[in-house]
């Protein structure tokens, strides 16, 4: 037998049987360097589990514990939905659209500044991997919504205000972004000409003629805007930071239905208030309680808040947060 | 470790989230570090649960995942290790303990926990895994990617220089015995 560290720790340890002790043993006769070895590895012998036990670490955080159970949650639904309607489909979608999206998303997520020495991936994280998280889910999820309606009413359905019936992917959307906490969107600096460059993509490649609203007269400044996808079609998020509290998105997705004014739904615990215009649905998705989200959207639908980027192809004026 | 059907990776995910922090805490050393480890890891876990084979022990999996993660970081900071960057200390400082039993256990338990935090980080992870966490050598040498004979010789050197201190230590405690007996 070879004596070497990993069967000087076996010999100590009690793991090698009696004919390989015996090599050791020799070897340790033979070499006051083994012995020195040995006697070590034996004064080694210590309580590490016991002593680690005793060691005092911070609880897990209250935003990590819900974060995972969202993701269970999103993760098990999707799986259900996807079963529900017996989709190959939709798992075939499932295993390509995270690949679509991290792509997608790359575009802008390589815009995003974190402070040094920090991940910043309470940014980077949501937009390449909870995005991926998010998409394959919703494609399942928007199935299950569509085909059997009775899925809302089931252990893993969304709780939504009664008779307010909620687009599959206004559904999607709102949870996805119940995923944000406010540290993840105030760690994002904000940059003028990738967003700039964000909705030049999202008004050219997507055909999604996209403007950004100015909110700051409502305390909510704008952050970033996102390429999303659901069911294959563009679905633009733009998210704004209140004063306090959790973000607030703006997500807008083509609609060709006719003009349907602001009206207020809740998913979970956001507030959510879409409306139609111009073939395009908007859902604006907050937080309950901290901004009065339904007057917002009356404004924005009305046309009475101006826009900054998206106004023309040249113009760039984000307000700075 | 008790393996367990490959579907129910996301129900036993929230319950294993208490050793998966204390595992990216003792990793990286600071909170936000080890937040965003775990984010990141249960999400890789779960687009991969149809992945993990019957018979793998969900936790050790979930490790694995921790730990590459976490490597990934590392290089993409170009950091080679946790000893480069920021180091909370806050939560490693081991604080009288009201469940030991004596001052002495204390002590023992701090001297422990330092010794092991000293450790060479290859060394140090290999001892997190196998001595703390309780994994076996092959579990391990499956959560660090590398030949279970690679884990027991790290294991065998961070025994080594632990013991040297320990060994240390009890000489001092020895001969300061005989001293005090002969005065």
């Amino acid at each position: 037998m070879t004596v070497n560290d990993a069967s000087l720790l076996a010999y100590v340890d009690g793991e090698l049987p009696l004919f390989e002790r015996a090599d050791i043993e020799n070897a340790m006769r033979a070499s006051a360097y083994t012995a020195v070895c040995v006697s070590m590895l034996r004064a080694s012998q210590l309580p590490y589990a016991e002593a680690f036990s005793h060691q005092a670490l911070p609880p897990v955080p209250h935003t990590l514990t819900q974060q995972v159970d969202q993701l269970v949650h999103l993760h098990l639904w999707s799986g259900h939905a996807c079963r529900e309607n017996g989709d190959d489909d939709a798992l075939r979608h499932d295993a390509e659209i995270p690949m679509t999206v991290t792509a997608s998303v790359q575009m802008t997520a390589d815009n995003i500044h974190a402070p040094p020495l920090r991940w910043g991936s309470r940014m980077r994280m949501p937009l390449r991997q909870f995005a991926a998280a998010f998409v394959a889910g919703a494609l399942c999820l928007g199935v299950a919504l569509w085909l059997t309606p009775q899925f809302v009413s089931g252990t893993l359905a969304l709780a939504t205000a009664p008779g307010s019936p909620v687009s599959p992917w206004i559904a999607a959307a709102a949870n996805y972004q119940a995923l944000y906490t406010r540290d993840t969107v105030a760690q994002v600096q904000t940059d003028r000409a990738a967003a700039a460059a964000t909705v030049e993509e999202i008004r050219h490649a997507d055909d999604l003629p996209l403007q950004i609203p100015d909110l700051r007269n409502v305390g909510l400044a704008f952050r970033r805007v996102e390429r999303l996808r659901f069911h294959d079609k563009p679905l633009a998020q733009i998210v704004y930071l209140p004063v306090k509290g959790r973000p607030i998105a703006l997500c807008v997705l083509k609609e060709a239905k006719a003009d349907a004014p602001p009206a207020s739904v809740h998913v979970d615990d956001m507030d959510v208030v879409s409306w139609r215009r111009g073939k395009l649905g908007y859902a604006l998705i907050g937080e309950h309680g901290n901004v009065d989200l339904f007057e917002l959207g009356k404004q924005i639908y009305s046309g009475a808040i101006s826009t900054t980027i998206g106004r023309n192809k040249t113009e760039i004026d984000i307000p700075r947060g | 470790m008790s393996t367990t059907g490959v579907e129910s990776l996301p129900s036993l995910l929230p319950e294993m989230l208490p050793r998966l922090w204390a595992f990216a805490l003792r990793l990286s050393g600071n909170r936000h570090d080890a937040e965003d480890v775990v984010q990141r890891a249960c999400v890789r876990g779960l687009e991969r649960a149809h992945q993990l084979q019957p018979g793998t022990a969900p936790l050790s999996w979930m490790f694995s995942i921790v730990h590459s993660t976490w490597i990934n970081e590392l290089r993409a900071r170009k950091v080679r290790s946790r000893s480069s960057m920021q180091w909370d200390d806050d939560f490693l400082q081991t604080v009288p303990d009201p469940g030991a039993r004596t001052p002495e256990e204390n002590l023992l338990n701090a001297q422990i926990i330092e010794a092991v935090e000293r450790l060479p980080e290859a060394q140090r992870i290999v001892m997190l895994l196998v001595a703390i966490e309780g994994l076996s050598y092959a579990e391990a040498a499956e959560v660090l990617d590398v030949p279970i004979g690679t884990v027991m010789s790290r294991l065998s050197r961070a025994r080594q220089t632990i013991g040297a201190q320990f060994g240390r230590r009890e000489d001092s405690v020895a001969s300061s015995s005989r001293t005090q007996r002969a005065l």
